[in-house]
């Protein structure tokens, strides 16, 4: 298992490589001027050529991109935001507690109502439960995260007058951005959950175990739920993964200083560094929550572990082999 | 039936459970019982009218309600609407910093078009001007900042200096040089005599700080201002949250001489950050902010007689400093190059009042000149003149003149803000009605900024500019200079000499200045369509607000209600 840990750690290694690789040459062929984002539309051409070379902008691409890189892999250095001279790496850490606490909350409350639901339904497949389940799904899945996120201002916040509307200030703050953000995910969650757990209650263990005697709840909790969460999981955690990067648009509705914010910016300002940065920070971020579903697959399903284990046990007999 | 009945019941059920989310805003009076208010106006603002009903002029003298007293208050908020992303005083301008760089720093003067100079000293005491580029300034010789180093010539010639090195600012090329005379005066030296420039860089591009405070400091003051200002900084949250308290030790101790923008009548100022606009009206309505500026048209009227959350709020209304413009490509290979009669056509068939009601919904001003009409120099006779005046037959006509093919449709690019992207479908529509056939195109605002000065890119752009002191100021982007081309490539000799004789400081007269704009109206390169109104509104703890030079509010040198 630790193997498996270590050979995909080293993996990300190619995998950050070829992200940053492939986000500065995107920006660096995308129209659109930093240094007249900076100076304004109208400057003049000297002030602007001035700027650009003091920004480094002026030297060839593969000179930059090169010393982007060595900063990256050789420093842990992010560079320095055009805008403001602040070092990306140190804003992305300020920034990134607001985004996690938003994401895994949301996630969490998503897991918490959208699995139940899910089984509901599909232990309940075509009776009333199964419908209102599957109703409530659809409207999250089509309803836009802003919208629902400015009914629940308009609600609880102008109207009932029980939480802040936007801001920072307190654990009450985030009661609303992470309803709105999690509404999604709990439909999603919901529509995930029915269909793996009536492919699974179809099977022919979960019928042979109703035969032998075990109960309906028994049933479902010890033999069709581990088996049909695996599916559940990779949604969890690729929706998870992204959300790291940012809910950008619950960030902006509810003021909320996290990733996803900051990286607009820097697209608004052409500000290459930051949106390097949070790209780079995105990649790494996405690649340990993947490695860590891949690792809660073994957890919750024993075929996968024995796999992992039987892996290792092969490796050990085969050195042990050469040993001899 | 039962299946049918399980579908009505739950239909109806979302639908309540969306409503109670969807209903009217409820009535927050966020500040007192008052809800009937004559007038309370603002200072400091440059003058324009504002003639709706329930809309309070930000301009002139505040009447303040009977009985209640103005003064301080202990705490005020308000809403920033971008982030501030730093706060040192020389680094990229961006709006969020504008907004609250007049309440940390403090400048030479202030630009106030009400005063026959235009300028009122804040860290100056006095000025002289050598010769059109060349000024000797004295400044006061009790200056502080708040870590009490004290401001000299030396510190004032190495921020002016600093300015122009760094170059992140498209005015950083106007300082040529800064040089201390003695303790007390230095020399500035520009690069253009522009009417207006003097003004613009020493009142609201170089915040003055201490030298030595700027090097020791281990961030650049990005976040840990030490500054001459009313204000210091007490907690600064990235991208959320300013929050600036009353410096007890503030170095004008001469009532007399302390000018409104840097008086420091609230205790605590907190700055939120709030990007989205709906957002900003609500958190007003809920007391999470006091004053909410520069919000949309739509949402004020909320806040006006009849609405919903009328009570105890007030409104005002001042005339922003930028100006909606259509620019017709003049370049070489253009259709509008040496096709007068086309373009105006073009000015005719286009209804700016029209444009005022759809894209604006008559929070605006439609333009009767290329210049603001809050500038100093702005002649109003311009206003009973014809300016193009929407006349289908005229446009018409000169679409004959013209000669131009109507077979191949006209680009009119845009950024993709709400208003621009209005304005040019509106555009669109009314050239429809003279055969000519257009295409929108819309970028963002970095791709917008690239593609202007591109020529092959558009044949026409909308896009605001900046003009809140002189007419003439925008005659530097709209006539050649030099080896700087004009915005929209036109290269004509008579317009570069017009512009230079009004816009430069010695030359700069009623006379010239009507030669220049009269000519500018006639060839139609860049044709004027509207000033557009800024709403500021405020709770009932607020008295009169105080608008700046660049319609942003200064929430220190507003008066405040003190006795509910």
């Amino acid at each position: 298992m630790i193997r498996y840990i270590i050979k995909r750690l080293l993996w990300m290694i190619p995998v950050i490589l070829g992200v940053s690789v492939l986000i500065f040459t995107i920006l660096h062929f995308t129209p659109g001027d930093p240094v007249i984002m900076i100076l304004g539309r109208d400057s003049t051409v000297e002030a602007q050529a001035q700027l650009r070379a003091s920004m480094g902008l002026d030297r060839p691409f593969p000179v930059q991109l090169l010393s982007y890189l060595k900063d990256v892999f050789l420093h842990f250095d992010l560079g320095v935001s055009y805008n403001t001279g602040k070092s990306v790496s140190e804003e992305i850490l300020f920034r990134f507690p607001y985004t996690f606490m938003l994401a895994f909350s949301s996630m969490l409350i998503s897991v918490l109502i959208g699995i139940p639901l899910g089984v509901i339904a599909a232990v309940n497949q075509n009776k009333l439960w199964d419908r209102i389940s599957m109703f409530i799904a659809l409207l999250g899945v089509s309803m836009p995260q802003f919208w629902v996120g400015l009914l629940l201002v308009l609600l609880f916040a102008l109207r009932l007058g029980i939480l802040p509307p936007s801001g920072i200030g307190g654990p009450q703050y985030f009661i609303l951005p992470i309803i709105a953000n999690a509404f999604g995910g709990i439909a999603s969650m919901a529509r995930q959950g029915r269909s793996s757990m009536l492919e699974v209650i179809r099977s022919d263990y979960v019928t042979t175990a109703r035969a032998k005697g075990v109960s309906k709840t028994g049933t479902i909790f010890r033999h069709a739920l581990p088996n049909a969460l695996i599916p559940v999981i990779t949604v969890a955690g690729t929706s998870f993964g992204r959300s790291l990067g940012g809910t950008i648009v619950i960030e902006s509705v509810f003021s909320i200083p996290g990733i996803g914010a900051y990286m607009i910016s820097g697209i608004n300002n052409r500000d290459y560094p930051i949106v390097q940065g949070c790209v780079v920070f995105l990649a790494v971020t996405f690649s340990i929550i993947m490695l860590l579903v891949d690792l809660m697959y073994a957890f919750v399903d024993p075929r996968i572990k024995a796999q992992y284990v039987s892996g290792s046990r092969k490796r050990r007999v085969k050195n042990e082999k050469k040993d001899r | 039936m039962k299946k049918k009945l399980t579908a009505v019941t739950l239909a109806m059920a979302v639908s309540v459970m969306l409503l109670a989310g969807c209903g009217g805003a409820g009535r927050t009076d966020a500040g007192g019982t008052e809800a009937e208010r004559t007038t309370a106006a603002g200072t400091g603002t440059p003058a324009a009218e504002t003639s709706q009903p329930g809309v309070q002029d930000a301009k002139g003298e505040a009447e303040i309600d009977e009985g209640r007293t103005v003064g301080t208050i202990d705490e005020i908020t308000i809403n920033v609407s971008s982030d501030i992303a730093d706060l040192a005083p020389f680094s990229v301008t961006t709006n969020g910093r504008q907004s609250v760089l007049p309440t940390l720093y403090e400048y030479l003067a202030y630009y106030d078009p009400n005063t026959e100079s235009g300028i009122r000293g804040i860290l100056m005491k006095d000025f002289e001007a050598l010769d059109g580029f060349t000024f000797r300034i004295e400044i006061y010789d009790s200056i502080y900042d708040s870590a009490g180093n004290h401001i000299t010539a030396e510190d004032v010639a190495w921020c002016f200096n600093t300015y122009h090195e760094l170059g992140i600012s498209g005015l950083a090329w106007l300082v040529d040089y800064c040089k201390p005379i003695d303790d007390y005066t230095v020399e500035l030296k520009l690069m253009s005599d522009a009417a207006g420039q003097f003004e613009n860089v020493i009142c609201g591009q170089v915040p003055i700080v201490s030298k030595t405070a700027y090097e020791n400091s281990p961030d650049g003051m990005t976040e840990k201002v030490v500054s001459t200002s009313p204000y210091i900084v007490d907690r600064y949250v990235s991208g959320s949250q300013l929050v600036v308290k009353k410096n007890p030790d503030y170095w004008q101790k001469d009532d007399s001489l302390i000018l409104d923008v840097s008086r420091a009548n609230a205790e605590t100022i907190t700055f939120n950050i709030i990007t989205e606009s709906s957002q900003t009206a609500i958190n007003l309505e809920t007391g999470a902010i006091d004053i909410a500026q520069k919000i949309s048209s739509t949402e004020a009227s909320r806040f006006i007689d009849g609405e919903d959350a009328d009570q105890g709020y007030h409104v005002f209304g001042t005339g922003d400093s930028n100006i909606y413009l259509l620019f017709f490509n003049m370049s070489e290979d253009s259709v509008f190059h040496d096709n007068q009669a086309l373009r105006q056509a073009i000015c005719y068939a286009i209804d700016t009042d029209g444009i005022v009601q759809g894209a604006a919904k008559g929070s605006a001003k439609a333009l009767k000149a290329v210049g603001n009409p809050i500038c100093v120099d702005y002649n109003p006779e311009w206003e009973q003149q014809d300016y193009y005046d929407y006349d289908v037959d005229k446009a018409q006509e000169r679409m004959k003149e013209s000669g131009y093919d109507v077979s191949k449709p006209l680009r009119i690019m845009c950024a993709s803000t709400e208003m621009s992207q209005s304005i040019s479908q509106i555009i669109q529509a009314y050239l429809m009605q003279i055969g000519i056939q257009t295409e929108i195109e819309v970028y963002d605002s970095a791709l917008f900024s690239t593609y202007i000065a591109d020529p092959t890119a558009w044949d026409m752009f909308v896009d605001t500019r900046m003009n809140n002191d002189y007419v003439t100021t925008l005659s530097s982007i709209l006539a050649r200079k030099g080896d700087t081309p004009a915005v929209n490539f036109c290269e004509d000799a008579t317009l570069e000499q017009l512009a230079a004789e009004a816009s430069g400081a010695t030359g700069h007269s009623a006379e010239t200045v009507e030669a220049y704009m009269q000519y500018t109206k006639e060839q139609a390169y860049v044709y004027g369509l509207m000033s557009i109104t800024n709403y500021y509104v405020t709770n009932d703890k607020v008295a009169d607000i105080f608008v700046n030079f660049k319609g942003l509010v200064v929430p220190g040198a507003c008066r405040y209600y003190t006795q509910q």
